[in-house]
């Protein structure tokens, strides 16, 4: 299945301007929150 | 998270590219996860309740070109791990074993440096593929766009993620339940603490020393987490919100975690596909606690009858749902993607929810059986869960399924497998005799059984297909 042309129609741009995607907003998340914990898991914690 | 995205894009792993995770929950888990979508590829999370032959299929289907394994589940790989064609060179990666022909993770990384690394994502990006929990047959694989699962973090934003959440993860993240809550946390900068495995104890601890402020949990953990003998004694009073979602949460016990527990309680009706969903704020509506809510985040619902016509309010049919968070498809069956497929009179796309239910007066969706569960006895359709509700207000019953066993007579007919309390002497016969004073003449039992306990699933479905079985073994259908 590819990504032009879904048999399921998709939300648009116009339908969610705010579109980012995750990743790009863990990204600018991490540079909002440097010192932050993100996760942790079993005591260990990650930025 | 930038390595992990290096590295896989220095072995040619890139845009559209599928990457498949069958681990205990952990930071390398989730690493990997968002790692992975760095670089553009598609996340695979696999179930690690699905058998080793069901995981072949799945591994094979879903076109994986790394899979990433730890230790606790190499028994699920290892019958077949020399048929995985697929996996490309260097493709296996271990997080925490030794063993020939797999990559150490810490190794394998060790090589990337952190800077920042992106590839560009388009709005309709693969960015996961979700086995259904079919058990037989091909698994489903249901596929989400970036745009969805971006819309859906962002939606909520409605239930109070913001940068200050500290969300507490106990179910796995392969499960969808789950990716939606944690999506949502690393969407709004928030912090995400993920358990290895459900406990309810530990659960309570955690919540109460971190001060966190928001879980998606099922309703066998609301039912577990309420009961613990300690509940009361641990501070709850930062939490924002609790959701629930997966099954339906029984009115009971959201009236208990309204009266015990603080922040709201909101409970989630949807499937894994997408399409409508319902939302119900157990606190701004404490009347309608049988009920899964309206529908919310841009849905809408229909009640359709076996025709595919629209039933009128108050009427039992299976529902169907459309909104603007839709998957994909099933990846690569399109077939099985359009058996969902149902069209209103303007030709917009709902999907067929495989779950009887009905609107009520005032808007809310009272959720009834799956579809498949329902029991067609001398004709008439028998909903196991109003037998169920029944059956839990019995002081000495704490857990109960009902199911449809073969009946000459009627076809089928309902059967109770339940739990009692500890420490009840309550029998079989008091217990059917009871409830058939209070059912209709067609939802009367004809058996009640006791277990000590019924098997669900990861997320706390019970698996009625499971409980049938044995009683439909050697006949052509049913199940």
């Amino acid at each position: 299945m590819g990504a032009e042309q879904p048999l399921v129609p998709q939300p648009t741009e116009a339908d969610f301007p705010e579109f980012l995607s995750i990743p790009v907003r863990i990204a600018r998340n991490a540079a909002l929150f440097p010192d932050k914990a993100a996760v942790s898991c079993e005591g260990a914690t990650r930025s | 998270m930038n390595q992990i995205a290096r590295r896989l894009a220095g072995m040619g792993v890139g845009r559209g590219d599928k990457i498949a995770i069958l681990a205990v929950n952990s930071i390398d888990y989730l690493e990997t996860f968002m790692g992975g979508l760095r670089a553009g590829a598609c996340v695979v999370p696999l179930s690690t309740m699905a058998a080793a032959d069901a995981l072949e299929k799945m591994l094979d289907d879903c076109d994986a070109k790394v899979l990433f394994l730890s230790e606790q589940y190499r028994g699920l790989v290892e019958p077949y791990e020399d048929r995985l064609g697929k996996l490309i060179a260097g493709g296996r990666i271990a997080y925490d074993f030794v063993r020939p022909g797999w990559r150490n993770f810490e190794e394998w990384l060790a090589p990337a440096d952190d800077s920042a690394f992106s590839v560009p994502i388009g709005l309709l990006d693969d960015f996961n593929i979700i086995y259904s929990s079919g058990t037989t047959g091909l698994p489903k694989g249901i596929l989400h766009s970036h745009i969805m699962r971006d819309m859906l973090a962002v939606r909520f934003t409605a239930f109070d993620y913001s940068p200050d959440t500290i969300s507490l993860a106990s179910t796995p993240l392969y499960s969808n339940t789950t990716l939606v809550s944690v999506l949502a946390t690393v969407g709004v900068g928030g912090t995400t603490i993920l358990m290895t495995k459900s406990d309810a104890p530990k659960f309570l601890e955690i919540a109460q020393r971190e001060r966190v402020t928001h879980a998606m949990l099922v309703p066998v953990q609301y039912q577990r987490i309420l009961a613990h003998p300690d509940f009361d004694t641990y501070d709850l009073g930062s939490f924002k919100a609790k959701l629930s979602t997966s099954a339906p949460l029984r009115a009971q016990i959201k009236a208990d975690c309204l009266a015990r527990w603080p922040g709201r309680l909101i409970e989630i009706y949807g499937l894994t596909e997408g399409a409508g969903s319902c939302t119900l704020e157990a606190n701004l509506n404490p009347d309608k606690l049988h009920t899964v809510g309206k529908p919310g985040l841009g849905s809408e619902i229909v009640v359709l009858d076996e025709q595919g016509r629209v039933l009128p309010q108050g009427e039992v049919g299976e529902l169907a749902g459309r909104a603007p968070l839709m998957m994909k498809g099933y990846y690569k069956q399109e077939d099985k993607t359009r058996e969902l497929f149902w069209y209103d009179r303007d030709g917009r796309l709902f999907f067929k929810s495989g779950d009887m239910g009905k609107i009520d007066e005032d808007g809310f969706v009272v959720l009834l059986d799956r579809k498949k569960d329902m029991i067609i006895s001398g004709g008439f359709n028998v909903y196991a869960a109003d037998i169920e509700v029944l059956l839990l207000k019995h002081p000495e019953v704490v857990d109960v399924a009902v199911i449809g066993v073969p009946s000459e007579q009627w076809g089928e007919s309902p059967m109770a497998l339940a739990v009692r309390a500890l420490g009840s002497k309550v029998t079989t016969e008091e217990i059917r005799a009871w409830a058939n004073e209070r059912l209709s003449k067609t939802q009367r039992l004809v058996a009640v059984e006791f277990r000590d306990q019924l098997p669900r699933s990861t997320i706390g479905k019970i698996m009625k297909r499971e409980l049938r079985a044995p009683y439909w073994e050697g006949r052509a259908s049913k199940i």
